[in-house]
């Protein structure tokens, strides 16, 4: 051990420290938690702080990592953190602080403290920075959700405040698709529900579809379709403790896990006897020590879909990082010491890391185990096959005009979320067994960890805090049995956190596909017919492998209108590292290739692509003939198209990306770079709003004495806005403003149940439970106005204005008389509903996306220049949140188009599991984006709301691969476009 | 997890190298550490006991002469750039070379001496060393010298970099290269300089280490690009940064 002092925010420490111990690890046992865990290697920057050893001088502090500086490095250094930035209360905040909460700057929050300080030290070197330096200034601080522009106008926002000027508003590009589209009249006060018919008590989860006023008036908000700043925005711009790890438990141990380093493996012993003897180490677990219960890890649904081919820890390893064995210890380096001296005798077994080896006759048997169930063909490595046929596909291509082949692959990325996945488990004082999480399904976990460490559900209870971002990554029973089997072994509270390698290895990715489209048409270009054959790769085990592959099957069939349509897929286990579920579930597979099969198709018969798409795309009032074949491992729902703005979005996004350059030679070729070829391409997108007949939320919302309410709801916001979304809701409904919706949510012993995050269902079907639940406590308290404080007032027709019951005769009781009244006068009762939601429609959104780029044709190097997205996801509840999701999206679509990329050795392990070899986007190397959120009423969704959280995921690849084809005449039909590879493809020609 | 059982902090270059050449324990000498200490937190140096830290070795001073500038090793590379006679050679070339080094919060830590004496592979600064001609100065036990960067194969053992030197008489800096990424490290990257000297190319990610243009290329043969694709693009970014400096290429 040795001392140093630090001054941190001016205060000074004096620390006992360990040689190698992070400059991060003291400033977070210091408890300045602000500054975060993003990486090992420097890249994430979560961690930046301003540091200088010459106090004195006001502008030596300088950015610098806390997780690559050694606490001792820092010695004597006096550091400022985000605590250090503003007073302790809500309504202390620094212009820059101010205008990351206005600007929507702030999504997960968890590289919001480091982006902050980057551009604090920025604006104490210039008042007047440009946006290139605000770029370059925040660019080594990486945030996966905003897609920074958001962050950068907040920052020069910030700087004219402190000039002294008063920036402009805020852009925002909202248009109506008027006049096809339908929007209420807003004057009949007939709730915009897609509730109706409530029973008592609100378990009512029938959908109605309101028939909608064919005259087109705006409906009148006053907080939906609004830009209201995050609920949660200013805790986390003050960087308050407010994520999974941002606390301290007397006691607690640090786990973590021993992962295999071969891809396929027996584990012949386990010798963990030097481990155990570690001063310091409590538990060492492995497959011996823990119940062999199976199961399958995705975070779905009761019951969960098959395969269940995992169980906590096996004798078997199937990947290079799979689960060896867990340890906890009293310091993260007696851990770490720990798990090194576990001694691992290892049968290696001949691996597999394609689909076509591991269905090579006299392959490798991945799961070879006997208990595993519900495996399709463990014999051949098959883990799922679907088949789905909608009509005759061979006749219609025997009667077509034209038919048209074409294959795609896609590859494996990863979610890459800042904050890794991290959990804190302990006994509580009844107990019970409390799991803080980072999580997307903290029901799904409950109920899903249960078995595997034997304890009933009641005894558990799972909180998800904030959470720094998910992407799908996080809708997965992940860590939580490990933190649980260790908190049990020792009956202390542990924390368990994967290191950045880890989450490449060992959590989930995007399922890599070979895509096979065939297609045919009539003489008019319109589809008779469209088959895909889909050969995907599963890595070690099955989760998610069948609702990823049926979505992409639903997708890749349903986006144009087809009367015969056939899907063919088998998913297929390797050695690899597990997909799973990643924004977008099949959609960005599907639709990158057939955005450009469509495109080929067109090209080959002559027809302009976009009039190719517009005389196929599914337009209103059409169903969608798979989406009764294909539900979520299950049958699902028929479904009629009511809302899109797609021709819309497709004619504003055209316009925005200036779509008629595509015929200027002045513009495609530039003289001045003779290497140089522009081109502009185009994708249509369709997603979904939830699973239908499926996902389920619910939400209580209870009214204060002052007039406030809590809602309370199982809806799980990871960092997306759902939580200010649905306070939104609650507060139109309730006729007050969102400060007086206090909202908490994602609690399984506080709030009521909600599948959770994932399925782009969360406005809308969290969303309808809100709205029911508002509509009932809004029927409440008229009912009790008219009875008590309104006397001769009929309580159907009373509303909820301003924070007060209005009649129509002109009287008004506030509502905080109203609760007073009804809590302690008479009729005594609280004021109270809940309700839950569930929809057997899912109302697609619709969007076009469109890819300006530049290609090196002597390099291969793609350059995107600009992406527009003209997005319909029917009322944006929130526009600034909405836009987030758009442009932050992109630019995750983005990396999936050009750089992202998961590789391997010939011995399957991970040659990049880092965030700056793996390259996911910086600040200042993004391309210009516009969001432009195309509305259009959808009369099933809660004030007419649709999803928008997956579909920008959907359309970058194919709209960029589009792109490069109009460029340089060059096709590619595999991501990522990485330098090397266009350069091959143009030198074949 | 790091885990360390020593840290050091000498304020002689003598202590430092006696401290380097211990033998009954493992030290390595720590610059910034923004590339060591994620090597020592991920354990792929498992078995180093502890480092040497090089803050308090007076090496973090920029020097100049008639005609030279002298950076010590434990200069940072936001330091390096920010300098009016460093950061202004050839035309601004180090201050561009810098920036493929990392973003700003790892070039305010990350030190010229780091940067020479790691020589990764695809350094686009260490190329425009190479460019410029510069000098590495190393101390050893038997004192301090100085070596063409050009002739340079790697610290020995028992010496540390103290710094580097270079002339101020090229005037045009030329640089081109490919990557994924507008920021990305690059994949193969061309530096060039032109002055009374004549005019001096090196290249990087085409070789172990970066070199100058004329030596021999062994490329890495890796995901972001194979040996003959990298062999390819050194032409291409060679003909490039020759073109920006207004030279063709021999």
């Amino acid at each position: 051990m040795m001392h140093i002092t630090l001054t941190v925010n001016g205060t000074h420490h004096s620390v006992e420290i360990h040689p190698g111990e992070l400059l991060r690890t003291t400033l977070r046992r210091l408890r300045y938690f602000s500054v975060k865990h993003g990486d090992e290697t420097g890249e994430s920057g979560a961690d930046a702080v301003l540091l200088t050893h010459t106090p004195d001088i006001a502008t030596s502090y300088r950015l610098v990592n806390s997780g690559v500086l050694l606490a001792a490095q820092a010695d004597g250094a006096s550091i400022l953190t985000v605590e250090g930035l503003s007073g302790p209360r809500d309504h202390d905040l620094h212009p820059l602080q101010e205008e990351f909460v206005a600007c929507g700057a702030i999504q997960c929050g968890y590289c919001t403290p480091a982006q902050l300080l980057a551009a604090k030290r920025l604006l104490d070197e210039t008042s007047t920075p440009s946006e290139a330096q605000v770029r370059e200034a925040i660019a080594g601080v990486l945030c996966r959700c905003t897609g920074y522009l958001k962050p950068v106008q907040a920052v020069l926002r910030a700087a004219a405040r402190l000039r002294g000027e008063e920036p402009p508003p805020l852009p925002l590009d909202v248009r109506d698709a008027l006049p096809t589209d339908e929007w209420p009249t807003g004057d009949d006060r007939e709730p915009l529900s897609p509730a109706g018919n409530d029973l008592p008590g609100g378990s009512d989860l029938r959908t109605r579809t309101r028939v909608v006023p064919a005259r087109v008036v705006a409906p009148r908000t006053a907080v939906v379709n609004k830009p209201e700043r995050k609920v949660d925005a200013v805790k986390l711009a003050k960087g308050r403790a407010v994520f999974a790890d941002d606390m301290e438990m007397p006691g607690m141990l640090y786990g973590g896990l021993l992962t295999s380093p071969h891809a396929h493996a027996r584990i012949v012993a386990i010798d963990t006897s030097k481990a155990r003897a570690l001063p310091g180490v409590h538990a060492v677990l492995t497959y011996q020590d823990v119940p062999r219960v199976v199961y399958a890890s995705g975070g779905q649904s009761y019951p969960n879909p098959p395969p269940y081919d995992q169980v906590s820890l096996d004798n078997k390893v199937r990947h290079v990082g799979d689960r060896v064995a867990i340890v906890a210890a009293e310091t993260p380096e007696i851990l770490q010491q720990a798990l090194e001296l576990i001694e691992v005798q290892y049968e290696v077994l001949p691996a597999v890391f394609t689909p076509a080896e591991a269905l090579a006759p006299g392959a490798p048997v991945i799961h070879d185990e006997p208990d595993a169930v519900g495996i399709y063909n463990a014999a051949s490595n098959i883990a799922v096959h679907l088949h789905v046929n909608h009509g005759d596909v061979d006749a219609a291509f025997a009667r077509a005009a034209h038919v048209y082949e074409s294959e795609y692959q896609v590859h494996q990325v990863q979610q890459a979320s800042i904050e890794p996945h991290v959990a804190l488990a302990w006994w509580d004082e009844d107990d019970r067994l409390v799991i803080r999480t980072s999580t997307q399904v903290p029901f799904h976990v409950r109920r899903m960890v249960a078995p595997l460490i034997g304890l009933p559900v009641r005894k558990i209870r799972v909180v998800k805090p904030r959470i720094g971002g998910g992407f799908g990554g996080k809708q997965e029973m992940l860590i939580e049995d490990l933190v649980a089997h260790l908190t049990i072994a020792t009956g202390r509270p542990v924390r368990f956190e994967y290191t950045r390698a880890q989450e490449f290895t060992s959590a989930r990715s995007r399922h890599p596909q070979t895509l096979r489209y065939r297609s045919g048409v009539d003489a008019d270009g319109k589809l008779v017919g469209m088959e895909l054959t889909i050969l995907a790769d599963a890595g070690a085990f099955g989760t998610h492998g069948l609702t990823v592959q049926m979505v992409s099957g639903f997708r890749g069939l349903s986006t144009y209108w087809l009367p015969n349509a056939r899907f063919t897929c088998d998913v297929v286990y390797t050695n690899k590292p597990t997909p799973g579920a990643f924004r977008g579930y099949g959609a960005p597979q599907a639709l990158f290739g057939l955005e450009q099969h469509m495109e080929e198709f067109a090209l080959h018969i002559g027809l302009d692509p976009v009039e190719f798409k517009r005389r196929n795309w599914v337009k209103v009032g059409q169903d969608l003939p798979m989406a009764e074949a294909m539900g979520e491992g299950r049958e699902g729902f028929a479904q009629t198209v009511r809302s899109s703005g797609l021709a819309e979005c497709v004619e504003e996004g055209a316009k925005a990306i200036g779509w008629g350059r595509r015929n200027d030679p002045a513009w495609r070729y530039d003289p001045a770079r003779p290497h140089i070829r522009r081109g502009l391409g185009m994708a249509v997108c369709m997603h979904g709003t939830g699973i239908a007949g499926l996902d389920m939320g619910a939400a209580s919302l209870k009214l204060n004495d002052d007039g406030s309410f809590n809602l309370l709801m199982g809806a799980t916001d990871l960092g997306t806005g759902s939580d200010t979304v649905l306070a939104q809701i609650a507060a139109e409904t309730l006729g007050v403003d969102l400060d007086h919706i206090i909202v908490y949510a994602s609690d399984t012993d506080f709030t009521p149940f909600d599948t959770g995050a994932y399925a782009s269902s969360t406005t809308y079907i969290s969303g309808g439970a809100v709205l029911k639940a508002a509509e009932e406590v809004q029927r409440q308290i008229c009912v009790h106005a008219a009875r008590h404080l309104l006397p001769g007032a009929e309580p159907d027709s009373l509303w909820l204005e301003e924070g007060q019951v209005k009649a129509p005769d002109g009287r008004a009781v506030t509502l905080a008389q109203v609760a007073l009244h009804a809590t302690h006068q008479a009729d005594q009762h609280q004021i109270m509903a809940t309700a839950s939601h569930m929809s057997y429609v899912s109302p697609p959104p619709f969007a076009a996306q469109y890819a300006e780029v530049e290609v090196d044709t002597q390099t291969g190097q793609v350059t995107v220049t600009k992406l527009v997205m003209a997005v319909d996801c029917g009322i944006a509840i929130n526009p600034v949140t909405a836009t987030g999701q758009v442009e932050g999206g992109m630019v995750q679509a983005l990396g999936y188009a050009v750089c992202e990329e998961m590789v391997y050795d010939a011995a399957g392990r991970l040659v990049n599991p880092r965030l700056g070899d793996y390259r996911i986007f910086a600040a200042d190397e993004v391309p210009e984006l516009q969001a432009i959120l195309v509305q259009t009423y959808e009369p099933t969704g809660p004030y007419g709301a649709k999803a928008i959280a997956e579909i920008p995921m959907d359309g970058v690849a194919p709209a960029v691969a589009n792109a490069i084809y109009d460029a340089t005449g060059v096709r590619l039909r595999r991501l990522p476009f990485t330098p090397e590879r266009v350069w091959a493809a143009l030198q074949a020609g | 997890m790091a885990i360390l059982r020593e840290y050091h902090r000498p304020t002689t270059l003598d202590e430092a190298l006696a401290l380097l050449s211990r033998r009954d324990t493992r030290l390595v000498p720590l610059a910034g550490g923004t590339r060591l200490v994620g090597l020592l937190e991920t354990r792929a140096l498992p078995d180093v006991d502890g480092v040497v830290d090089l803050r308090d070795l007076a090496l973090a001073t920029i020097q100049q002469g008639p005609g030279w500038v002298q950076a010590g090793a434990m200069v940072t590379l936001s330091e390096l750039a920010a300098h009016p006679r460093a950061g202004e050679v050839a035309g601004g070339l180090l201050r561009r070379a810098v920036r493929g080094e990392g973003p700003v919060n790892l070039r305010n830590v990350a030190t010229v001496g780091g940067v020479v004496a790691a020589a990764e592979a695809d350094s686009e600064l260490y190329a425009a060393l190479l460019a410029l001609d510069a000098q590495v100065l190393f101390h050893a036990l038997d004192g301090p010298t100085a070596q063409p960067l050009a002739d340079w194969t790697g610290v020995s053992l028992g010496a540390l970099v103290t710094g580097v030197r270079f002339g101020l008489d090229a005037t045009h800096g030329g640089h081109a290269r490919v990557a994924r990424t507008p920021s990305d490290r690059p994949i193969v990257a061309a530096l060039a300089v032109a002055g009374p000297q004549g005019v001096r190319v090196a290249l990087c990610g085409v070789a172990a280490r970066p070199v100058l243009a004329g030596t021999p290329l062994d490329p890495p043969d890796d995901y972001k690009g194979s040996a003959a694709y990298r062999r390819a693009m050194a032409e291409v970014v060679h003909a490039r940064a020759l073109a920006e400096i207004g030279a063709t290429p021999a």
